[in-house]
């Protein structure tokens, strides 16, 4: 089973599309960084300007860690794009590559296929949201050193250095429980299809509307929300809050764990009875 | 007088032809009477697409070391009737037993045993063909390199074995189809017309190989086919399949010789000839617009042609050529339509 799943990994990673996740990633942190030296004392500037008539900043509140929180807002649906690439192309591809042919035809079970693709799938999504950690930690505190969080949220934040190892760490697990969750749509949708683009597209409407609904502040929407899996991608932002609820942190990865497994199931259901004629 | 010799040529050609595949057929004859298995039935086998059917009540039997010809037409329900053997698919109705047991109870067991592909030869592009059959022999528990090696070394694809996929002709990939059937040490191999797309040459040699594998490696072979006269060349025992139905099961020579010839002659002169074919009673000679050009077309069994032939000779006759057209082909052709009135 591990051998399988190492070769498998090694199928993803000798595919160019999966370095276009890592290629991107690896031009826009960069890209934002280098912005940032360039105007971000401005930035931090405007935003603190309220506070600095009762307040005096000591150190640097520009550091790698603003850097990292700001590049984790803002990328929040550009990184399931890049993961759906892979993702909606785990099964997908094998169909419009005509490989199932020579996958499913061996002494090995469906469900054993469908668990080392999912897994490689998650690893592949692990790696990714690492890499964009990585990218943004390391860098950052190469051109702006490590300080003070300044959270702005709804409320504005400041939170001591010493704490900000473990938030970190906190905040990327649940931003990775959300992508798995969208690695998982992608990775359902793609069992259905013998072609990656439905998975990619039907995948990233989904996650829009779910987005949009679970965002807007409208009464009528309400009652779905909790429903909708991207109402908990904002988990890791609970891991900035001051206290910090570890409650409802644990409540919603619980939530979002649940989602990759259902999807997980309802795709193993389906797989197993499958017709493959591609 | 010359023509004759030619004439004789051919048919001491044809007739060495058909004894020597005679004695390959009397070979696994004889290793049937004593280890007579059927390795793969299937029983009333059926596969439904929305209305039509596609296989319909499907019942063939392989034995230990035939090899098996699978014939039909485009869309008869060859490739249907494969991905059910290898579980791609699951039958609408009916049953599949491999080496006696139910392939959908014991299927991880049975697939261990057996190694085939379906349609076109499809790999990873993106990676080596050494590549490719250790990702397929690590969903047999895993393969040696050696392993690797002499299954490609029997392809032929050795020094390849490197090159990514995508690189490889399309004769190399299906080269390379019948080298990851072989993988796991498989008893039974199942091809889906493992010529198609080849020139002459290469049909030869893929030809050859399911001859070797047969002989040397003593694998069982159930390979698919629309042509005749591949399945003639290869095969001891054949089934033949239309519009999903069985239309006949058994040894591929006795279903070839089975019935009469039909026989066309070029003789001279042209009325004598004749007149010498009306007299014998095993011939039958057809009038009307084919008896044309001076080509007398007459029906009569296989064995009779030498016969035939040196009567008109006898007779003063000039025989220039006597070409038996109950070729595999023919047979074929009317079985097919055959079933397809029904
Ligand atoms: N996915 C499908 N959906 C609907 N009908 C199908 C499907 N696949 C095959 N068929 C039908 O099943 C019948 C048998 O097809 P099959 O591919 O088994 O034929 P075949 O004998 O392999 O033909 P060929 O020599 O062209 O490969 C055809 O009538 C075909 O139209
Ligand atoms: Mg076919």
């Amino acid at each position: 089973m591990f051998r399988i799943l190492a070769l498998e990994s090694y199928k993803i990673f000798k595919k160019w599309r999966t370095y276009i996740g890592f290629i991107t990633l690896a031009v826009v942190i960069p890209l934002i960084i280098l912005a940032f030296k360039l105007e971000g004392g401005n930035f931090v500037n405007n935003a603190t300007r309220n506070l600095q008539r009762d307040f005096i900043f000591v150190g640097n509140l520009l550091n790698a860690w603003f850097i990292a929180h700001l590049i984790m807002n803002s990328l929040f649906v550009h990184i399931p794009f890049l993961i759906t690439l892979v993702a909606g192309d785990m099964l997908a591809g094998e169909a419009t590559a005509g490989t199932y042919r020579i996958l499913l035809t061996r002494p090995i079970s469906r469900t054993k296929i469908l668990i080392i693709k999912y897994i490689a799938t998650i690893f592949y999504t692990t790696m990714l949201v690492g890499f964009l950690a990585m990218l943004s930690i390391g860098l950052g505190s190469i051109f702006f050193g490590y300080g003070d969080l300044l959270v702005i949220d709804r409320e504005m934040l400041i939170l001591p250095g010493n704490e900000i190892w473990w938030r970190f760490a906190v905040a990327y697990i649940g931003a990775l429980c959300g992508m798995w969750v969208v690695a998982s749509v992608a990775f359902f949708f793609s069992s259905f299809v013998e072609n990656a683009i439905g998975p990619i597209i039907g995948t990233m409407a989904v996650l829009i509307i779910f987005l949009i609904v679970s965002e807007l502040p409208v009464e009528f929407f309400e009652p779905v929300k909790p429903y909708l899996f991207t109402s908990y991608f904002a988990v890791w932002r609970k891991a900035f809050e001051d206290p910090i609820n570890w409650t409802q942190i644990i409540n919603w990865i619980a939530y979002l764990l649940a989602y990759c497994a259902g999807l997980f199931l309802l795709t193993l259901y389906y797989f197993r009875r499958k017709d493959v004629l591609s | 007088m010359g023509g004759q010799a030619v004439v004789n040529f051919d048919i001491k050609f044809l007739i060495s032809n058909l004894t020597r595949n005679k004695q390959v057929t009397n070979n696994s004859e004889f290793a049937y009477k004593f280890m007579s298995e059927p390795i793969l039935q299937t029983h009333n086998l059926s596969k439904r697409f929305k209305k039509r059917f596609a296989v319909s009540e499907l019942n063939i039997e392989v034995e230990r070391s035939d090899v098996f010809g699978f014939l039909g037409p485009n869309g008869a329900g060859k490739s249907t009737t494969i991905r059910m053997l290898l579980s791609l698919i699951n039958p609408t109705s009916g049953k599949i037993t491999l080496f006696g047991k139910n392939l959908h109870k014991h299927r991880g067991e049975l697939l261990k045993r057996i190694g085939g592909l379906v349609e076109k030869p499809d790999f990873y592009g993106h990676l080596s063909a050494y590549d490719n059959l250790k990702f397929i022999g690590s969903l047999y528990g895993g393969v040696s390199r050696s392993r690797i090696e002499e299954v490609l070394d029997i392809v032929k694809l050795k020094d390849r074995m490197y090159d990514k996929v995508k690189t490889y002709s399309h004769g190399m990939k299906q080269r390379l189809g019948i080298a990851q059937a072989l993988i796991g040490n498989p008893e039974l191999i199942i091809l889906d017309e493992p010529t198609s797309g080849l020139d002459p040459q290469g049909m030869k040699e893929v030809r050859e190989l399911i001859r070797t594998l047969s002989s040397e490696h003593n694998i069982t072979i159930f390979l698919s086919s629309h042509l005749l006269y591949e399945i003639e060349l290869v095969s001891n025992r054949m089934a033949i399949i239309n519009k999903g139905k069985l239309v006949i099961q058994g040894d591929v020579q006795e279903l070839l010789n089975s019935g009469e010839h039909r026989v066309q002659i070029k003789a001279e002169p042209h009325e004598k000839a004749e007149q010498v074919i009306k007299s014998l009673p095993s011939v039958h000679l057809v009038d009307g617009t084919e008896n044309r050009n001076g080509v007398i077309v007459v029906y009569t069994p296989f064995d009779n042609i030498p016969a035939l032939n040196k009567v008109l000779v006898d007779n003063g006759v000039s025989v220039s050529a006597i070409i038996p057209r109950r070729s595999l082909e023919d047979y074929f052709l009317e079985m097919t339509e055959g079933a397809s009135d029904v």
